[in-house]
């Protein structure tokens, strides 16, 4: 299964996607950093967060656990980085490759799932007062990703 | 199909003499622990009875809905064994009763291991692995019983067992059909139920009888029965291997307390117990696929690792019924107001603590007890305890105090009783010689 994985980081490295980047740690091909630049329209716009992929020995059958290791304000992002996308759980595809998991988790950023919450608070935040989730959100990238 | 008070009389009679510690019950023995009424609420099925039940489930389904017996195993486990919600025909024929292989004529990249592959598997769907790829995924989800096509991410096609033969990945398909069958929540009742349903309506009287979760295996470890409910009038059932439960959550049976707060007081409670009483608090089995999971923090809603069976921590019954604010609370916590988590105040621990050690020693009474009537005795006393604890009426606390001071007294009386006769029963044998 390493073999996969050394086969996405050379195309990684062929042609690597523009507002992302992923590589190994170390000696350690199943340990990536990756980071992704927080989406123009959003409020983490400008911020660069760093991600953990750790993949599991039956990759790609089963998905990588991925972490924020940057603090975030999001409501499918916990204060441990945990992250609540379906991709990562039931909606798993063996087809699915690093880059394509960095996009939807960007996406996750331009359009935060409101109605499976992780971090209910926040969510509540947003929909009652949706400027000053934008605001603390922006606020945090801010202090935390630039 | 030996039902749960059935056996008492014979029970105590004939283990009465058997052993020294042994108690001749009779007088013990009240009209709660043997009515008749209680009979008909759940049959005990075994295995074969079991598995004759599921067959004619899915011939039913084949035979409805006119399609492979492969096809409708997966729509049933789909539609939690309700046939109703199967949809007719057009959209159940879009699962594929076994995939195909498939030698490209010119040579494609698999999407899987992203290496070029000359041998390829698929459905109809036209999403193609290359066979290997499809083989590794198989095996990794071996108890899947919903397993998706491998090929694209979007695709929603299921695979059925048919293909798992199809490519030699072995696995317990019936063990795992049969588990998800007794854990589906939605399904309709078997003929067993319904005939009572029948029955009691036109009698009108068809209130207690529970649509769902009809059918719950025996929680003692490698028991092979499984028992049907009927009416959930009794929470408290016995399978033909004199297990007794409760149906509702597979713990012990604990009275009338709701499932959730026995669960909390048994986590309580000394491990070197709980181990006799077959409890686990930390691990339980996957009601699915049987792995054991291991529940580290956070709300009730488990998802199996193995084979993302979705339950209840509380009750190991199906998630999809807990619906709305149940994710921390299974049951309703109403009329016991006292936090059972060990407290800051002293004194209040102390309390605590003492109230374990009753309940602990009177639980290992009842599990070493050889009589019926002891063991449910005993059972009393140790529930009972945890009555007087939590409850905060007072006036009823000081009753129940007081009777559960008298069965003490009672044990103790008949327990003499039974050593004294069992001691000249001894003597008589020993001392006295009759010649012919």
């Amino acid at each position: 299964m390493a073999k996969r994985l050394r086969k996405e980081l050379a195309d990684l490295r062929k042609d690597p996607p523009s507002s992302c980047s992923a590589g190994p740690v170390g000696d350690d091909l199943f340990q990536w950093q990756a980071t992704i630049l927080g989406p123009a329209d959003s409020p983490y716009a400008n911020g660069l967060f760093f991600l953990k992929f750790q993949f599991p020995p039956d990759y790609p059958h089963k998905p990588p656990r991925v972490t924020f290791e940057t603090k975030i304000y999001h409501p499918n992002i916990n204060s441990s980085g945990n992250i609540c996308v379906d991709v990562l759980k039931d909606n798993w595809s063996p087809v699915l490759t690093v880059p394509k998991l960095l996009l939807s988790i960007s996406s996750l950023l331009t359009d935060p799932n409101f109605d499976d919450p992780l971090v209910v608070e926040i969510s509540n935040q947003a929909r009652q007062d949706p400027q000053k989730y934008e605001a603390t959100a922006r606020e945090w990238t801010r202090k935390y990703a630039m | 199909m030996s039902d749960s008070d059935l056996d008492l009389d014979s029970d105590v009679n004939s283990n009465s003499f058997s052993s020294f510690d042994e108690l001749d019950n009779s007088e013990l023995e009240s009209e709660e622990f043997s009515s008749d009424e209680e009979l008909d609420h759940y049959i005990s099925h075994n295995k074969s009875d079991m598995n004759s039940i599921l067959q004619s489930v899915i011939r039913q389904c084949t035979e409805q809905k006119q399609v492979h017996e492969a096809v409708a195993c997966v729509l049933l486990i789909k539609y939690q064994f309700d046939t109703r919600n199967i949809p007719n025909l057009k959209s159940s024929t879009s699962i594929d009763i076994t995939g195909q292989y498939d030698s490209a004529s010119n040579i494609t990249l698999c999407p899987v291991c992203l290496e070029d592959s000359e041998m390829r598997y698929g459905l109809s769907c036209n999403h193609w692995v290359c066979t290997d790829c499809f083989k590794q995924y198989l095996e990794i989800n071996r108890n899947e019983l919903l397993l998706k096509c491998p090929g694209n991410a979007k695709c929603s096609k299921l695979i059925t067992n048919l293909v798992y033969e199809d490519l030699n990945i072995s696995r317990d398909y019936s063990m795992l059909l049969m588990n998800a069958f007794i854990t589906s929540s939605n399904r309709i009742n078997s003929d067993n139920a319904r005939k009572l349903k029948n029955d009691k309506s036109t009698k009108g009287d068809s209130n207690d009888i529970s649509d769902n979760n009809s059918f719950r295996l025996c929680p003692f470890p490698d028991c092979e029965y499984t028992i049907e409910r009927l009416l959930n009038t009794e929470k408290v059932v016995q399978c033909s291997s004199n297990h007794n439960f409760c149906f509702d959550c597979g713990s012990i049976p604990h009275l009338n307390i709701q499932c959730e707060i026995a669960a909390e007081w048994l986590a309580l409670v000394d491990e070197d117990i709980r181990s006799q009483s077959w409890i686990n608090d930390f691990t339980k089995q996957c009601p699915q696929c049987r792995t054991r999971i291991q529940k580290s923090e956070g709300c009730n809603h488990m998802s199996c690792s193995n084979c993302r069976y979705q339950f209840c921590w509380v009750c190991s019954l199906s998630w999809a019924d807990h619906s709305g604010n149940s994710y921390y609370i299974c049951s309703k916590v109403a009329n016991y107001k006292k936090s059972i988590r060990p407290s800051k105040d002293k004194k209040e621990d102390a309390k605590l603590q003492k109230y374990i050690k009753l309940f602990e020693s009177n639980l290992s009474m009842s599990n070493s007890s050889t009589s019926d009537v002891l063991k449910k005795s005993y059972e009393v006393l140790a529930w009972g305890y945890v009555i007087v604890y939590m409850s905060t009426e007072t006036n009823n606390r000081i009753i129940l105090e007081n009777l559960l001071q008298r069965l003490i007294a009672d044990i103790d009386q008949n327990s003499n009783v039974a050593k004294r006769s069992r001691a000249i029963h001894d003597f008589i044998s020993n001392e006295f010689e009759f010649k012919k």
